[in-house]
């Protein structure tokens, strides 16, 4: 995911495809709270816009069940 | 007993007869016991994610994609069986299609057990595209083909099964439009309030079963194509509307073919007869379209769909499942107030089912909400509804109609110890794993993970116990079934 | 006698006009008229020939027509032959392989003339939407495959092929559930 940074207060705007096969796009907060998400999908880009509230490390997490390796899909995001 | 028409009951021969009660037993005991092997993988995946069993991830999605598979191969055969006995009191069919359709299904349960245990596949049971094709050497394009092949090949045998229905009950009322009483419903006929429920609940079974088959065999085809000739690369989000059509379709279908049991048992438990009237068909004919038209609010987070499917299919999904409910609760509740009902452990199941049916309604609803969506989809809300539809809606319908064939009302005896703790263990068992799960989904707790972040544990572990108990019920349950049933005479 | 006399040399004559080079140029110039009017266009004449057979040749082929299995079985044999693309390309280039398809296409219709009315009603029914998912999965796969399947017809012309397929299977559907939804009468009327 480029960039990994993004600021807050302002609205983002995530391109969401997938290369392989389904998966989800869900954004976690510190809490791990689900503040929003999309479906990432092969062929397709789905435009999910969201404004950060507040600074801090996000989580990205696969929520569409995408093989053996669903779970370890984890990444980060840093709203500044 | 009851008092509806006797002359208009379709007499058999008692070698059909007889035949024709192994064949429901048949499809009860196996449909259960393939229930209980599939808590017990619940429980296992539980218990794996609340870090009490270990569990591989491969192991833990090959058996997830087991138990979703399963149970709704288990819902089908299961609630087919409690249709067809009733069914067959008011349309003359056929043992031998009966028998070929059981006999098909169990040679698709092979190969997709087959394809798991053997071929490693663990795709899910929804093979969403293109995962089945893209294992990332997981498993083989063999071992994906034969599970949907497995799959393909139970929908024929459904197919054949619902064109007997189609045929005997075109046969006898001429149109599906009249068996589904609209000719009464449009006042075309005057209005019978004998007209058998079944008959009108069969009619609406077989109408959307047959559509999500046919969606079905293109989308599965299609995926086999794809498996064989990675070249066809067909659209993902269409593969994935048919797949969600085809699944959805199919397993609201078993609720709706297993309420008969309700229609036809508790009037024999309150001496009241089940009557059928306008805002019954009413019902019955809105929801053949909503149980088609919902299913796209499984697709609230592709945003590439249209604005108009998604919008219909949540205004649909605030009213699916309520007309029936409607009707049905409130004709329950009718017909047991003030009756003197004897509480065996049947009635009490239906009964319950009528409960866990109309609060299942509503974590489904609230999810179908595009903004609740937004941060429900996929989390362990999603299963939390569907268990508690199924853990107490589905199966007390299933298990109470089992007690009636065992022959508890014709004994009238009151319950037996080991019958209340059953139920009792089973009803706190299957509240505790919907609600556990639900709380999960609340917390943004993902479904189908294997691995569990430290702070999801503690959900894990208490939906481990609760699981438990639902196993430890259902023990109960099945071992009576198991005793009482195969000698059991027909209930009279 | 007379009339089914005349309807024979009818039939024969409209398989000879079929034959006739020019013809064959002009309907297998494009894959849809290739598949979708000379085939079925064999397929009737075939169908048609076996309405008229005499009934003592109908009653010989009786016995191993059981049920209208046997016919069914060939007929569908024949039928996913037909249906593999490198065939037609070989029958367009090759002149044995044409005339196999002048023979054995019209010989599925009658079989399958012959034999549906003895089909047990249910076996009907899935055969039927079986041939509907096949409308439905070729249609898609002719619409969505990037290649060519046939070396003698443009991609275009798949594409559109492709389009009537899912068009035809479309039409058929909604015919299909508003008759059993309304029932008989309807048709009848």
């Amino acid at each position: 995911m480029t960039p990994a940074t993004v600021k807050s207060g302002q609205p983002v705007e995530f391109q969401v495809s997938a290369a392989d096969v389904n998966h989800g796009f869900g954004i976690y907060d510190e809490n791990l709270v689900l503040i929003a998400q999309t479906q990432a999908m092969p062929g397709y880009t789905n435009k999910l816009i969201h404004t950060f509230d507040k600074p801090g490390k996000f989580k990205i997490l696969c929520l569409e069940y995408c093989g053996l390796a669903h779970h370890v899909m984890i990444t980060e995001l840093t709203v500044e | 007993m009851s008092t509806t028409e006797v002359s208009s009951k379709i007499e058999y021969s008692d070698s059909e007869n007889r035949n024709a009660l192994i064949a429901v037993k048949s499809h009860l005991i196996a449909g259960l016991l393939v229930f209980l092997l599939m808590m017990l993988a619940g429980l296992a995946m539980r218990a794996a994610q609340g870090t009490w069993l270990e569990i591989g991830a491969d192991l833990f999605y090959q058996i997830m994609t087991v138990h979703g598979a399963g149970v709704v191969g288990a819902a089908m055969i299961t609630s087919t069986g409690v249709q067809w006995y009733f069914l067959r009191q008011y349309v003359r069919l056929s043992n031998g299609v009966f028998w070929t359709n059981f006999f098909i299904f169990l040679t698709g349960v092979v190969l997709i057990l087959g394809s798991i245990f053997v071929g490693k596949y663990g795709g899910a049971w929804t093979f969403l595209f293109p995962l089945p094709a893209i294992s990332m050497g997981a498993w083989s394009a063999g071992a994906a083909a034969a599970f949907q092949l497995g799959l393909l090949i139970i929908g024929v045998g459904f197919l054949i099964l619902y064109l007997d229905f189609g045929r005997a009950i075109l046969a006898r009322y001429g149109s599906l439009a009249r068996a589904l009483g609209l000719t009464q419903l449009f006042g075309k006929e005057p209005v019978n309030y004998k007209h058998p429920a079944a008959v009108v609940a069969s009619t609406m079974v077989l109408i959307v079963n047959f559509m999500g088959i046919a969606a079905g065999a293109v989308v599965l085809v299609m995926g086999l194509v794809n498996l064989f000739y990675p070249e066809f690369k067909p659209d993902a989000l269409l593969m994935k509307n048919l797949i969600y059509f085809f699944g959805h379709v199919v397993i609201n279908a078993t609720i709706y073919a297993s309420v008969i049991a309700v229609y036809e048992l508790l009037p024999r438990y309150t001496g009241r007869p089940w009557k059928t009237n306008k805002p019954f068909y009413a019902a019955w004919f809105a929801i053949v379209f909503m149980v088609m038209g919902v299913y796209p609010h499984h697709l609230l987070m592709d945003f590439p769909m249209p604005t108009w499917a998604l919008i219909t299919a949540q205004v649909l999904s605030f009213g699916s499942g309520l007309p029936v409910l409607v009707v049905t609760g409130y004709g329950a509740l009718m017909i047991v107030y003030r009756s003197g009902i004897t509480w065996s452990t049947s009635a009490k199941l239906l009964f319950l089912s009528m409960f866990g049916w109309a609060a299942g309604v509503i974590p489904a609803i609230l999810d179908a909400m595009v903004t609740v969506n937004r941060t429900f989809h996929n989390t362990l809300w999603v299963p939390g509804h569907f268990h508690f539809y199924l853990l107490l809606g589905l199966l007390p319908m299933l298990i109470g109609f089992a007690y009636f064939l065992a022959g508890e009302g014709d004994r009238k005896e009151r319950p037996k110890a080991v019958d209340s703790l059953g139920f009792y263990a089973y009803l706190i068992g299957a509240f505790m794993t919907s609600m556990v799960f639900l709380a999960s989904g609340a917390n943004s707790i993902p479904r189908r993970w294997a691995v569990h972040l430290p702070e999801w544990i503690g959900f894990a572990q208490a939906g481990t116990i609760a699981a438990s108990l639902v196993v430890l019920g259902m023990l109960l349950f099945i071992t009576r079934a198991l005793i009482s049933l195969p000698g059991a005479n027909n209930p009279r | 006698m007379y009339p089914k006399a005349k309807q024979a040399w009818l039939l024969l004559a409209a398989l000879v006009i079929l034959a006739l080079p020019p013809m064959q140029r002009f309907l297998e110039q494009s894959m849809v008229m290739h598949m979708l009017v000379q085939i079925p266009a064999l397929a009737i004449i075939g169908w048609m020939i076996g309405k008229i057979l005499p009934e003592n040749w109908k009653n010989n082929i009786a016995p191993w027509n059981r049920w209208g299995i046997t016919g069914i079985a060939l007929a569908i044999i024949i039928m996913t032959y037909w249906m593999l693309p490198r065939v037609q390309d070989a029958a367009i280039s090759e002149w044995p392989v044409e005339l196999t398809k002048f023979i054995t296409v019209p010989i599925m219709g009658m079989a399958l003339g012959i034999s549906w009315p003895q089909l047990n009603p249910i076996a009907q029914g899935v055969l039927k939407l079986e041939f509907w998912a096949t409308f439905m999965r070729l249609g898609w796969l002719y619409l969505d495959l990037p290649d060519r399947l046939c070396a003698n017809y443009l991609l275009s012309d798949q594409r559109v092929f492709g389009q009537l397929l899912l068009l035809a299977g479309s039409i058929w559907a909604v015919a299909w559930t508003l008759r059993i939804t309304f029932g008989i009468k309807i048709i009848n009327n």
